[in-house]
């Protein structure tokens, strides 16, 4: 099992299933889907970077709130400044924090997505990645079964994962499949604060 | 935004092919943990990276999941293949026919790594707490609830249904619904019944005592020793002053109050000096940042705290 620290933990319980709020209040803001998820990701490593990040009361709106702030300081240094964008955003009602029209996908859509993704990733791929999740093998045991090297394994499970990864990110996948046995999000996360 | 797209794009799949490629490594344990460390405090983008892939292994389906019977679900007719044999055709075979094998009654862990807290709801909506370094799995039947705590200390807020029985190591526990909090440290036993009852199986000596534990009490085994005790308020709060991130001394020796800490930090503290170990201290501190308590031990106990990459020194000054 990855070792995860307490930020870790909470950017993947806290503020990446809020994903797709983000693309889409960045699209507003940039000029093209690239742009957006360049801005998505730059509030991203502001937000890792930050000494507060437990205490912050909603991950989401701060998440929002922080794309507009670096999206006015990007105008700000270009050279001709057009605030046009900036008032297309306002008029949007995507820093409302009521998560409505992006609520967490349906746990049948979600599954939906991630079958499709496991649909296409390469057999030799898909076997490691369903024997060590799916089946809860150990790499010993996997590496029996398919007569591969634990290097080799180790290089599909990195390419499956991959993928996958890059398949589903930006959609906000919430599913939590792994220790509730519940498709919804309902873990809550590290909340410890110092004092 | 001054890189161009195309070395924009670039960095990004190296940083994505360098993510999964420590995740994998991690995941099959052969990665070397201190070159991962610092590959990830390198650079954010790194963590966010790695973060990416293991939010993605979590959205997978793993077996006793619910994702997953509604996987078997999705097939023909029920072709959930039960037997470990049927692995073997592990995958996704033809156009919509997909299913997936799994071992049958497998058992669901979750776990936490030192320092980590994380609160799961059971598959009966029962909620668990687990606290710093813990492994804990479960597996619910129809007729039967199993828990099992393989190190760590856990909370359960267990609801009506099925009747349910906690392992941890020498111990079994059949428990009412209620509150429990139970932990297994250092081959210690320790069961606190904060709501409900829990009787006791525990096997010493090759034999086997059992124990009724009240509402209200606490039990301990290990070490040759075997209690069954009231809890006082005071201890009471000790038990259960980890659920809200603090961790709560009471006239404890500076070795146990330290040791303690310790299962929380990553960063171990020592006591060099045994003078200083036996001192008695109390309070409560958060258990996500020693420096009050650090601070606390200097000023009460005039001693000098001395900290380096691997650890924290309590010396005499």
């Amino acid at each position: 099992m990855p070792k995860l620290r307490p930020i870790d933990r909470w950017f993947i319980d806290e503020v990446l299933p809020h994903e797709r709020r983000y693309i889409a209040a960045a699209r507003v803001l940039t000029d093209n889907e690239d742009e957006a998820r360049d801005l998505v990701q730059e509030a991203y490593v502001k937000l890792l970077s930050l000494d507060g990040w437990a205490a912050i009361e909603s991950p989401p709106g701060y998440v929002l709130r922080m794309l507009r702030n670096l999206a006015i300081e990007h105008l700000r240094r270009a050279k001709i400044v057009s605030f046009r964008r900036l008032t297309e955003a306002d008029a949007q009602t995507l820093w409302d924090e009521s998560p409505d029209q992006f609520r967490v996908m349906a746990a049948r859509e979600q599954l939906k997505k991630v079958i499709h993704a496991l649909e296409q990733l390469p057999e030799r791929c898909r076997v490691v990645v369903l024997r060590r999740r799916l089946g809860d093998e150990t790499p010993t045991e996997i590496a029996r079964a398919t007569g591969e090297s634990l290097s080799t394994l180790e290089k599909r499970l990195a390419r499956g994962m991959q993928l996958l990864t890059q398949a589903l990110a930006f959609q906000g996948i919430t599913v939590r499949a792994s220790e509730s046995g519940t498709p919804s999000n309902e873990h809550e996360p590290n909340e410890r604060k110092s004092t | 935004m001054s890189r161009t797209n195309e070395n924009r794009l670039e960095a990004g799949d190296r940083i994505a092919t360098e993510a999964a490629n420590w995740w994998s490594r991690l995941e099959l344990g052969t990665a070397d943990p201190d070159a991962f460390n610092r590959w990830r405090e390198s650079d954010p983008a790194h963590a966010i990276a790695f973060a990416r892939v293991q939010a993605t292994w979590e959205s997978l389906p793993r077996h006793g999941s619910d994702m997953e019977a509604q996987l078997a679900g999705r097939s023909s007719r029920r072709r959930f293949l039960r037997n470990a044999a049927a692995v073997a055709g592990l995958g996704l075979v033809g156009a919509g026919g997909i299913f997936y094998t799994s071992r049958a009654m497998a058992w669901t862990r979750a776990n936490t790594a030192v320092g980590e807290f994380r609160r799961v709801r059971l598959p009966d909506s029962s909620l668990l707490e687990l606290n710093t370094d813990t492994l804990v799995s479960w597996r619910f039947r129809e007729h039967v609830r199993d828990l099992r705590i393989e190190r760590g200390e856990i909370a359960m807020e267990l609801v009506t249904g099925a009747p349910i029985t906690l392992v941890a190591a020498m111990a079994t526990l059949r428990l009412s619904p209620g509150s429990f909090n139970a932990r297994l440290v250092d081959g210690h036993v320790g069961v606190a019944v904060l709501r409900g009852r829990a009787t006791a199986s525990v096997s010493v000596d090759g034999g086997a005592v059992t124990a009724v534990i009240e509402s209200g009490q606490s039990a301990e085994w290990g070490g040759g020793a075997s209690r069954i005790q009231p809890m006082t308020a005071a201890a009471r709060e000790r038990l259960t002053a980890w659920r809200d991130g603090h961790i709560v001394f009471d006239d404890e020796t500076l070795e146990a109050a330290v040791a303690e800490y310790n299962r929380y930090l990553s960063r171990k503290i020592i006591v060099a000096d045994p003078s200083l170990a036996a001192m008695r201290v109390g309070g409560r501190f958060a258990t996500s940042d020693p420096t009050a308590f650090l601070h606390a031990v200097s000023v009460a106990l005039n001693a000098d705290v001395r900290s380096d990459a691997g650890s924290i020194q309590i010396v005499r000054k």
